[in-house]
């Protein structure tokens, strides 16, 4: 193989800040993610810890480099279930995070909802607090669908969560579904589909099922309880997605993303822009462009690291340009979108083109991808099947 | 040599032998309780873990007699499976009487009578000992009436033991002592000593284990075999308490070992006479043969990387395994490899498991063949073992395949199954009788390729595991064999061709294919999977192609997750034989060889 060896690029954007807030009333049946049971003394010490791990940044002169050029412009409260926040305990965490790093003018605000968990005065709050989005997981808008899921909420739930918070004045709203779980049919992912479109949100995420080793559902699948997903339907599920929600309007922009211009998600675009972001929380990981690192998933391991003054970063793997600008292409390549070589090419110094058409030319016929001179892009069928694709640059 | 006595333990499966045999170590002293595991004798890893026996092997048991006489008792143990038969009756001429080791719940099975029958030919003395009296299913009365009826004993002679309880043990000592009859020989004759089997040792070459019948043998000898006529100086002498112990000679009677800075195992034969080079003796023993190789496969490495590393292995396997032969072969489909042969499927198992386990080889194996006779219009006849090497089918006069003869002894209940299963395996009823009310013997003339497919799981699951099996071999018979290709998208993979009776054609040509369907994931084009015979497609499935393989969520905590599963995915990838542009997993090339049950 031809010597690719690309080089650091500068970092040129501003920096998106996620907060990961670990609590689940409920573990849903698909979820093998690291929770931890809400309780309110172990939400306070959460508080704690996190404003302090905001502090032990303050003082790390690598974001402080990062920080002065361009400054944040996104911040994302996301779990676990963070909605299990009082309003006041959001608003620390934000008035922390404002004290410390410098925030660019109308930064995009997001905060991930469950609507089991708020009623219409939390969402006031939340609103007040200064959060300018929300992202609200209804999953299905069927009963039966959700009640398999394991998710602790009803579609009349998910309905009033929804209007409470057009009231409280979030006019930038994201719907999460899922397609792909055992149990839908085609039809009942389209009812929930139209059921979504109706209400009218800014935008939507549909994400078809991964059985994740170590669920509920994973056991559950093994043990014959359920019938395996099938993948066949799961990929029909999917083009009828993507063609519905562009028939109403909400252009796909990623694998599992549709808004018009202007709703998409600035903080994700982050993480598929190769641009860095800073995780705070347990398990919450970061980019700071040298390298990735992902704090203790474990609560009490993150706390004890803080308390004693170490960032609680428990792994850490450093880039070389040549991972990173691996990293860039698939991560890049999700976004419906594509890839610029040429400006990929010249942020790394490297022949992309000659690299893509190295790994992956083969592949062509396949119609997983349409290379022109100095742009990639997935097609619709290649998206499906990214995968295949990816594989070849790890 | 008046205190000598050589015997074995013969037996039906798991009947006990191996521990009777760790009885009699531990109650003449040979091994201390501290040393004790079990199956002592078995010192491959595969031995004990299967609990089977593939090498012979002897030790000294020295034995105080309640006469107040200092025995010295050579127990040699045999192999208890029927690929290695010939083994096994080597190393009963060797012996004067055996142990007939029977189960008290299980009575008389079909080995047991084998066995009997081996040692009846080789006109041992044969002491019948009733095993597993403590189990609550035992019946030694049931016993002793089928050790009178079946196999004309005394049952009067037969030794009730518990070798699990150690009850009876030196009742079978005292036995062995008493009706085993010493060892006749001419010490002062020239040597002649019988090989029943060799082992290797990486530091000292082979070690050559023997029985003397007449002469003696000592270090510095000049020593020959007979049927190569290759000549050896001898460097030690010994016998064997477990580890070796050098004795300054080996004479007329005894059993032991030589060493000889003899490099392999094939360089010495089982069943071969030893003798001295300047003081031969007039004649070999009878009863020598070459053992060959009855079943073929080819075995390949996964990654191609590997296939200096097998033919090591293989050769270092050969060292210790005369009867494994090996030859290159290539495949289209799977690149270089090798074409073994070995005496019977456990064989196959047992080398297959030893290269991946010992020497850490993934490999992909082609069907277990026979050996097929073919005879041309011409009148040339040619052997083949090998599906790639058969005929242009024009060119083909006749094909024969080799049969064996087969005893089966049933529980009466199961009569009708067993039956159907041999006539469906395309047997030929020889005989059938009733042992007593309730088991019947049945002879059956059967193909040895309807054997080697799964006859035996069969056999086991039909009669609930009461059937008992035993077979030896016949002679080629004509058959009518085709040859089935398998192809894969469009292309023959070579290595899953295979040659069957035509009646089998259509059924395993569908079973090959449902299987592959079942193992080949998914690709990115629709994958046709065919079975041929010549150009007629007569079976067929069709793998549609891969639609969905994303990682639905991609944000800062899944890029992590993601590439570890890509990398696993990637790996996967590694370990697939590309054939075309399908790749074909390891599994599928196995799941192909699988039984029925095994599913």
């Amino acid at each position: 193989m031809r010597d690719f060896s690309p080089v650091f690029p500068r970092e040129e954007a501003s920096l998106g800040i996620y907060v990961h807030v670990p609590f689940c009333r409920t573990r849903c049946h698909y979820c093998a993610f690291s929770t931890s049971p809400y309780d309110v003394s172990a939400v306070e010490r959460y508080i704690t810890a996190v404003k302090r791990e905001i502090e032990l940044w303050s003082r790390e002169p690598s974001l402080q480099e990062l920080l002065s050029d361009f400054g944040a412009d996104t911040l994302y409260f996301g779990g676990g279930t963070p909605s299990l926040l009082e309003p006041r305990q959001i608003q620390e965490l934000l008035e922390a995070c404002q004290q410390v790093f410098p925030f660019a003018r109308n930064p995009e605000i997001t905060l991930e909802i469950n609507p089991a968990t708020a009623d219409a005065s939390k969402v006031r709050g939340m609103r007040d607090a200064g959060l300018n989005r929300a992202s609200l997981g209804i999953q299905s808008f069927d009963d039966t669908e959700l009640a398999a899921m394991g998710r602790p909420h009803t579609v009349e739930d998910a309905l009033r969560t929804f209007d409470d918070l057009r009231r409280a004045g979030f006019d930038d709203i994201s719907l999460d579904l899922i397609g792909g779980f055992p149990g839908q049919t085609r039809e009942s992912a389209r009812r929930s589909l139209r059921a979504a479109i109706d209400l009218g949100p800014e935008h939507v995420s549909v994400y078809l099922l991964e059985v994740k080793e170590g669920s509920r559902l994973d056991a559950m699948i093994r043990s014959g309880q359920i019938l395996a997903p099938d993948e066949d339907l799961a990929a029909d599920i999917y083009l009828d997605v993507c063609s519905s929600l562009a028939e109403a309007g909400y252009a796909q922009y990623e694998i599992s993303n549709f808004a018009p211009e202007g709703h998409r998600s600035k903080h994700n675009l982050k993480y598929w822009r190769d641009r860095p972001y800073l995780g705070l929380g347990p398990a919450a990981h970061g980019m700071t462009g040298r390298a990735r690192y992902a704090n203790a998933a474990d609560v009490a391991a993150y706390e004890r690291n803080v308390n004693e003054d170490r960032l609680p970063a428990g792994t850490f793997m450093d880039f070389t340009p040549d991972i990173r600008f691996r990293e860039a292409l698939i991560m890049g390549l999700r976004l419906v979108e594509g890839l610029d070589l040429v400006k990929l090419g010249e942020r790394y110094r490297v022949d992309a083109r000659a690299f893509v058409l190295e790994t992956i030319g083969d592949l062509e016929s396949a119609g997983l991808f349409v290379l022109s001179r100095d742009h990639l892009a997935l097609t619709a069928r290649g998206r499906l099947l990214s995968n295949i694709v990816f594989t070849r640059w790890v | 040599m008046d205190n000598i006595r050589n015997f074995c333990i013969i037996a039906h499966i798991d009947h006990g032998k191996s521990t009777l045999a760790d009885r009699l170590l531990q109650i003449t002293g040979v091994v201390g309780d501290h040393e004790f595991r079990d199956q002592m004798l078995d010192t491959m890893d595969i031995e004990r873990e299967r609990g089977i026996t593939i090498k012979s092997q002897s030790v000294v048991l020295p034995y105080t007699g309640r006469d107040g006489v200092q025995y010295r008792l050579n127990l040699i143990d045999t192999p208890g499976h029927a690929d290695f038969s010939y083994e096994v009756s080597r190393a009963l001429v060797a012996c004067e009487g055996a142990l007939l080791v029977i189960d008290a719940s299980q009575g008389v099975q079909a080995q047991t009578l084998a066995n009997f029958y081996m040692a009846l030919e080789q006109d041992l003395e044969i002491i019948p000992v009733i095993n597993k009296i403590d189990l609550p299913a035992a019946d030694v009365e049931l016993v002793k009436t089928q050790i009178k009826k079946d196999l004309g004993l005394d049952p009067e002679s037969a030794v009730a033991i518990s070798a699990k309880e150690g009850v009876g043990i030196e009742e079978v000592l005292e036995a062995i002592v008493h009706l085993v009859p010493p060892p006749k020989g001419d010490p002062a004759a020239p040597l002649k000593a019988l090989i029943f089997d060799s082992h290797w040792d990486p530091y000292r070459g082979t070690i050559v284990n023997l029985r003397l019948f007449d002469g003696e043998v000592k270090p510095g000898d000049m020593i020959r075999f007979m049927f190569n006529n290759a000549s050896y100086k001898v460097e030690e002498t010994g016998v064997f308490l477990i580890a070796r112990q050098p004795r300054p000679k080996l004479c007329a009677g005894e059993v032991g070992y030589i060493i000889a800075g003899i490099k392999t195992v094939s360089d010495t034969r089982t069943g071969d006479t030893v003798t001295l080079a300047d003081r031969p003796c007039a004649e070999a023993l009878k009863g020598f043969q070459l053992v060959k190789p009855v079943v073929f496969s080819s075995f390949y490495p996964i990654s191609s990387d590997d296939y200096e590393e097998l033919a090591v292995a293989l050769e270092k396997l050969k060292l210790n395994d005369a009867s494994l032969t090996f030859e290159k072969d290539h495949s289209t489909a799977l690149g270089h490899g090798f074409r073994c042969g070995f005496l019977g499927l456990l064989h196959l198992e047992v080398v297959q498991e030893r290269l991946e386990r010992e020497f850490d080889l993934s490999l992909i194996l082609t069907a277990p063949s026979v050996q097929y006779l073919i005879g041309f219009k011409d009148g040339q006849e040619i052997i083949i073992d090998n599906p790639a090497k058969y005929p242009d089918p024009m060119l083909v006069a006749y094909a024969k395949e080799p049969f064996i003869r087969a005893a089966i002894i049933t529980p009466e209940q199961y009569l009708g199954a067993v039956i159907t299963l041999c006539i469906e395996r395309r047997g030929v009823q020889k005989e059938m009788k009733y042992l007593d009310t309730s088991r019947v013997e049945l002879v059956f003339d059967l193909p040895l390729a309807e054997v080697l497919f799964d006859f035996y799981d069969r056999l086991k699951s039909i009669s609930r595991g009461y059937a008992s099996f035993d077979y030896e071999f016949l002679e080629h018979r004509t058959t009518d064999l085709v040859k089935v290709d398998i192809l894969v998208a469009t292309e023959r993979v070579d290595a899953l061709s295979m040659l069957v009776h035509a009646d089998r054609a259509y059924s395993r040509a569908r079973r090959s294919c449902e299987r592959l369907k079942k193992e080949i994931p998914r690709q990115l084009f629709k994958v046709p999977i065919q079975g041929a015979i010549g150009g007629k497609i007569i079976a067929r499935e069709t793998i549609s192609p891969l639609r969905k393989d994303v990682t639905a969520k991609c944000y800062g905590g899944d890029i992590t997750r993601k590439k570890k599963l890509l990398e696993k995915q990637k790996e996967g990838k590694k370990r697939m034989k590309q054939v075309g542009n399908v790749s074909i997993p390891q599994s599928a090339f196995l799941a192909v060889l699988k039984t029925d049950e095994e599913e």
